[in-house]
């Protein structure tokens, strides 16, 4: 069975988007900047190249996606395909908008229950996780795996905060891989298991 | 020009205490897992090399919390070097050893640059690496970055206006894998770029 594995690119300071952000404005302000790394080539034409090409293929070859409504809902449901038509699990406590249904879209209520069905449609793929809310419960319920965190050199100094309102339970890491890409650093870690 | 320095170790999630830290528990709870780095600060290695230059340091600048917590280093940070601790609030009793006391952030930036010389100096303190922040007169950021979630506490980055601060990695150290766990860290030094 695969991992469960948090992709999120996030500041020095601990930020995954700007103030203020929400419909319209979905990274916050100034929250683009965290994505710079891979949209920068992307909008000029170029391929990744080096670590976060790699970081980034290992990301696309999941085998499917678990993610946070709220998320979901800022990505336009990615219109029901994340990448490779893989099946997505959207955590969500209230019934769904019709209009952000797709066949390879399921709402699970429960993070456990989301990353089980997730590993079990990915087979020998990693399930890559998305959005803080989503991360915050799944380590709380300790069904998260591993974090990709791809660090990005810069303060916001407001916004979303990728770890925010966990229990005061130390979780402990290990990083697996440091990677320095152009512009980001990509930090691989494993959650360990309790004691 | 001499640089102003902020040494600091952090949890992955951006916490330097645990919650509730005081004067009798300067850490907070379980806040001292972060210094277990700190056993090999004497030897060869990362860790050892990151902790003798923060030592050659020739000039530190404190926030008042971290001064008071530390117990006032008994006057002597390292080797006698004059340490600058911004406070708002001078205490009456005459300052011990080699410590002064400064009110205003930029006059602090100013003695501690000139008592530096051609050295450099270490700020130590979230208060401390804040004020010098918003005030411009921060230069560099050694991070060591726990692979450890605390969940709670006080966090480096708080309090700072919702303005962009560009940073360059200057240098990435990672403990080798041969390290116990619970003595890995990795050492990330930015620079501060001003627009």
């Amino acid at each position: 069975m695969g991992k469960a594995v948090l992709y999120m690119s996030m500041s020095v300071d601990g930020f995954i988007a700007g103030p203020r952000d929400g419909p319209g404005n979905e990274l916050g302000d100034g929250g683009h900047r965290l994505h710079e790394w891979f949209l920068i080539d992307a909008d000029a034409g170029r391929q990744l190249a080096g670590a976060s090409r790699d970081v980034m293929d290992e990301a696309m070859s999941t085998g499917a996606v678990v993610v946070g409504r709220r998320t979901f809902e800022l990505a336009g449901g990615w219109n029901g395909d994340h990448h490779d038509g893989v099946p997505i699990f959207v955590l969500s406590r209230h019934e769904p908008d019709p209009a952000m249904r797709w066949p390879a879209v399921t709402y699970v209520r429960d993070v456990a229950a989301a990353v089980l069905a997730a590993k079990d449609a990915a087979g020998d793929k990693d399930v890559l996780v998305h959005g803080a809310r989503t991360a915050q419960l799944a380590l709380a319920a300790g069904v998260l795996d591993e974090l990709q965190i791809h660090l990005v050199p810069v303060l916001l100094g407001q916004g979303r905060l990728l770890f925010d309102d966990l229990p005061p339970d130390r979780v402990e890491l290990e990083m697996l891989r440091a990677d320095d890409g152009p512009g980001v650093q990509h930090l691989r870690f494993r959650v360990r298991a309790e004691g | 020009m001499t640089i102003i320095r902020m040494d600091m170790t952090v949890s992955l999630d951006g916490y330097v205490t645990g919650p509730r830290d005081s004067v009798d528990d300067p850490m907070g709870v379980g806040g001292f897992r972060l210094f277990n780095w700190l056993d090999r600060r004497d030897d060869p290695g990362p860790s050892g090399q990151v902790f003798a230059e923060a030592m050659s340091s020739r000039a530190v600048i404190a926030g008042r919390r971290t001064y008071e917590h530390a117990g006032r280093w008994q006057g002597d940070h390292h080797d006698g070097v004059p340490v600058f601790v911004l406070t708002h609030d001078v205490p009456d009793d005459p300052p011990p050893g080699s410590i002064r006391y400064v009110t205003d952030v930029h006059d602090c930036a100013r003695q501690a640059r000139a008592a530096a010389g051609d050295g450099y100096v270490l700020t130590h303190g979230a208060g401390a690496a804040q004020a010098l922040l918003r005030a411009g007169e921060l230069d560099e950021l050694e991070l060591h970055v726990v692979p450890v979630l605390l969940g709670q506490g006080r966090r480096l980055f708080d309090h700072l206006p919702a303005e962009q601060v560009e940073l360059e990695l200057v240098r990435r150290l990672t403990t080798p894998d041969v390290e116990e766990l619970a003595q890995r860290v990795t050492h990330l030094r930015y620079r501060i770029r001003r627009p």
